[in-house]
This record gives structure tokens, sequence and C-alpha cells, in this order.
């Protein structure tokens, strides 16, 4: 395959059509010279000592241009070499790792300009990164410690209809609080997940602790896992969110007395299904947009719980999927990635 | 009974410090890591409700060096970062438990009670739920007053609901309490106990219930007033 960008090709073609030019030029005008030199003499005589001259010289054109256009690609090829242990670096950086100084080192003169604008670009870059990575955690307790004296402190102050009311405001401030970081903290983590995650471990956990929630609002809660280990590709930070937020979605929303069930198959497909209202098809598209709230939203919600989720499902390379239940009801497949 | 507040949010600090005297506690506070050091130096305390981001450093650390000197404090660590790393980072140091901020006073209290009921620790005797209460040291079970007598692994089981009541109790970890090493339990034992436990406790007029979650575990909690 030739690649019509490259170096080597633009070199190619240049030299071969000098080369045609430098040839044609050359015999016409040394076919001329002739002509001038053997006025006088016979013609056919001295075209005959022409014949004879292009004879013998006219191997030597190809293997002329042979020699040029190798000894050039040559001198393309050894001094652009460098440019690979480059692409090998940057290759291996990654949001976070501070960006290691690029290697100059045989670099050609024309290109190490480049090199360290490349280099201060991703500088400024981590720098700005890294700004907006600690603001995430910087936020996380500037916002947490006030809310917690603010919640403390209502709950201190004597029952009554105004006191119980306030503090479920500040419940629901929290829990905005609590998902707008988790969100800041999943973008601001890499991009690109390595690592594996035991799912029947961490879904048998995330719905254990979602216990207390479903018996208060009476709904039967069951798990069924086909294998006694399930890895995913994921971390415990990242799978967690998914299906906390999902489940905690199913609980808030089936019918009180109804069963939320979670299925996880061994080939690492987890499917939530609740009794609640459903989700109308037309609306099914927009339920990861963030802030968005639908026809059927609960009234404390802020619609961040299902952005979380998509997001963290672009990230580790699952898909998700949300379908309508036979008799009334969601039901949300995630097929994670092994 | 002495517990110490390391907090440098003084008006959270005053909320905590009331809600654990209203609950019966003796709480002293340190707005920062000397201040602990110092009170840790000099009394003797039960339990530590300890930020982990103080202004003279990090609240791992006073752990850690509480830890290496051999100190088995009930250590309770409030943190305003949720992310799992931190979590973890404070359960390796050596901390029992952990909250994040914001969080509920009743759960703190809860929480704290639950570390100080551990075995061997300081609340070592009584278990309490609605009117059912477990005495984990003579193994003495009271309905509303009146004793009620259990079956061993009948008793191992309410027992171990108790120490977590109001939050799931996986299968696996009740077969652990239940049953020793050694012993090979039937397949059914889990579900058996519990249908003969649920039977005798209501009969008994107790007003907690078992709740069972298929394929999680169980939750032992006051039932639930229907409306």
């Amino acid at each position: 395959m030739i690649d019509r960008t490259s170096l080597q090709f633009a070199l190619a073609w240049r030299l071969t059509l000098l080369l045609f030019v430098v040839s044609i030029a050359a015999i016409a005008g040394l076919r001329w010279y002739v002509c001038q030199a053997s006025a006088g003499y016979q013609t056919d005589v001295a075209h005959a000592v022409l014949l004879e001259f292009f004879a013998n010289i006219v191997w030597a054109i190809p293997v002329v241009g042979a020699l040029t256009l190798a000894m050039a690609i040559w001198a393309i090829r050894s001094s652009l070499a460098p440019l690979g242990v480059l692409s090998e670096q940057l290759c291996r950086m990654t949001p976070g790792n501070r960006p290691v100084n690029l290697s100059r080192r045989a670099l050609p003169g024309e290109i190490v300009p480049l090199v360290a604008a490349v280099d201060d670009a991703l500088s400024r870059l981590h720098a700005a990164y890294e700004v907006q990575r600690h603001f995430a955690a910087n936020a996380a307790h500037e916002l947490r410690t006030p809310l917690a004296v603010l919640r403390s402190g209502l709950e201190r102050m004597p029952e009554d209809k105004m006191t119980c009311s306030l503090r479920e405001d500040a419940v629901r401030l929290s829990r905005i609080v609590a998902q707008l970081l988790e969100l800041a903290r999943i973008e601001s983590g890499p991009v690109t997940i390595s690592g594996s995650v035991d799912l029947t471990r961490l879904v048998t956990e995330v719905a254990a602790a979602a216990g207390p929630l479903a018996y208060e609002r009476n709904v039967n809660l069951t798990l069924q896992s086909q294998a006694s280990v399930c890895n995913a590709r994921g971390t415990t930070g990242l799978v967690e969110p998914i299906v906390r937020n999902l489940l905690e979605n199913a609980i808030l929303y089936t019918r009180p007395g109804s069963e939320v069930s979670l299925t996880l198959s061994a080939s690492g497909m987890l499917t939530i299904d609740d009794r609640g209202p459903g989700i109308p098809a037309e609306e099914r598209s927009r339920i990861f947009d963030r802030f968005w709230r639908g026809s059927q939203a609960r009234a404390n919600g802020c619609g961040l719980g299902l952005a979380i989720v998509k997001e963290v499902i672009d990230r580790i390379g699952a898909t998700i999927d949300v379908n309508e239940r036979a008799h009334g009801g969601t039901r949300f497949s995630v097929q994670f990635a092994t | 009974m002495r517990i110490l507040v390391v907090e440098d949010e003084t008006k959270l600090a005053a909320h905590v410090c009331a809600g654990l005297r209203d609950a019966g506690f003796c709480p002293d506070h340190a707005p920062a890591l000397s201040d602990a050091q110092t009170l840790l130096a000099t009394v003797s305390y039960e339990a530590i409700v300890l930020d982990l981001a103080l202004p003279d450093g990090n609240g791992l650390d006073l752990l850690r060096k509480a830890r290496r000197n051999g100190s088995s404090i009930a250590v309770m660590a409030l943190t305003a970062r949720d992310a799992i790393d931190d979590r973890v980072a404070g359960l390796d140091a050596g901390a029992d438990d952990y909250l994040i901020k914001p969080f509920a006073m009743q759960e703190l209290i809860a929480r704290v009670r639950a570390l100080l009921r551990r075995p061997g620790a300081v609340l070592g005797e009584k278990l309490c739920a609605g009117n059912v209460t477990l005495d984990s040291r003579t193994r003495m079970v009271e309905i509303a007053g009146g004793p009620l007598a259990l079956p061993r692994r009948e008793l191992l089981t309410l027992e171990a609901l108790m120490r977590r009541a109001g939050r799931v109790v996986s299968k696996d970890m009740l077969l652990d309490q239940i049953y020793e090493l050694d012993e090979q339990p039937p397949s059914n034992a889990v579900p058996v106990h519990l249908h003969h436990l649920r039977r005798t406790l209501t009969a008994a007029g107790a007003d907690v219930e078992i709740v069972t979650f298929r394929g999680i575990g169980y939750m032992l909690s006051e039932r639930r007033a229907r409306d």
C-alpha cells in the first residue's frame, strides 16, 4: 500500500519527473549540438555517432535515478526514525499522569520546535486537568461539611411540621450534592479503564445496602446470580454507581408491595426489573440526559442518577438497554464488558 | 462512657457532642490533631469519632499511630470525600467504621453503639431491637421483659441479626456465625432456623420481624407500621 501523503512518495514522484525532464532536455540538446557540429558533414554519419553514444549511455539514466531516489529515501527514513520513539511516549500518556518530557534525541532540527510546542501544550493541559480534578475533591469537602452542620443542626431542633419539612429538604440537597460530586469524580477519572471487578460480589453488596430502603418502601427485593464469580471490566468505584443508581431508582419507582428483581447472568448481563409506571417510549432516548426530568419523575429526584450511569457505561465499554415489561414496569439491562 | 470527638468544624462538633450527650455518652471535643493527641495521652476513651481532614494533618495518621501503639479503641471515621479509595484507606489504617458527611445523627449514634458492642468491646452485654433484648454474655433472650428459651443455633442466628439490626446480613455470614468451621451445615440450614425463629418470636409477641431478601440476605427490623 502506498501512502500518498508520505515524504517518500512526494520525493519519489518529483525525482522521477525531474529525471524525465532532464533526460528529454539532454537528448534534445545533444541532438541539436551534434546537428550543429556536423554541419557540412553527412547527416547520417552524425546520426550514427549519436545513436552509438546513446546506446552506450542510456543504461546509466535509470541507475543514477534509482540511486538518487534510494539515497533520498534513506535520508528521510533515518532522520524521521526518532519520531517513532516520540509516538510511543505519546501513546503511553493518560489523563492524570504527569506528561514526561518528549525525547529530542537525534531529532532533525526542523522538527525540534514542533516537539517543544507539543511539550508545552501537554503541560498546560495537565495543569488544567489537575485543577479540575482537585476542584471535585475540594468541592466535596467544602460542600459536605456545611451540609453536615445544617443537617445535624436541624436534627437537634424540636420536632414539628416545619422542622420535618426542612429536614427532608436538607436530605434532598445532600443527595443532589452527592450525585454532582460523583459525576465530577467519574468525569475527572481516567478515560480508558483497565482492571476487572467481580460483579457477583459487588451486586450482592449493593443489593444488601439497598435492603433497608426496600423494606421502608415495602418492596420485595430479590437477586438471582447464575455464577458465583463473574468478572467484568471496570473498577468498584465505577461499577458500584451503575448498580446503585439503577437499583435505587427501581425501588423508588416500583409500586409499594411489588417486587424489584435483579438477575446477573454468567456472561455479565445485569437486568433490573421493577413494577413502576414505566418510561414512555418517546422519552427513553432522553432519560440519560443530565437534569432531564420525565413526565413520571418523582418530586425529589434531580435527574442526575441515570446521567451518572451513562457516563460510566461509556467509559467501561458496557451497553445499556431500557425496555417495557409485559405486565407493566421497566427493565434496565446492562451488558458489562469482560 | 467517654468519647473523643475530633472535628475542626466547631458547629458540627457542637451538634455531634450534643447528640452523643443526649444518647448518654460523655463526649470531649478536640478541634485538631495536636489537641486529640494530648487528650488521648491523658484521658482514657472508649471510642473516637474522627474527622479525617484536620487543619494540622490527616486523621489517618493519628489512627495509624494509635494502632501501632496497640490501642484497640473503637474508631468511627468521618469523611467528606466519598471516593472508594479514601474509604478503603480509612479502614486499612484501622478505622472500625466510617460515615460520609452529611450523615444522620441517629445513624452516627447507632453505629458508635454498634462499635462499642463488638465482641470483647465495652458494651459487650445487651443487644436491643424493638421489645427484644439479648444478653450476649449470659445468652438470655427477653421479649417485653419476659424470658424466652431458644435452641442454640436459633439463638446464634438471632444474635447475628441483632448485631446488625436494620442492615442486611448475608446467608454466608449467618452460616459462619451458626456453625463451627469443621461442621457441615445442611443446605437448607439457614431457612430452617429462620423459620423456627420467626415462629417462636411471633408466638412470644415480639415486635420485630426478620425480612428475607432472596439471593441477598436477611434483615432484622422493628415491625413496619402498616398504614
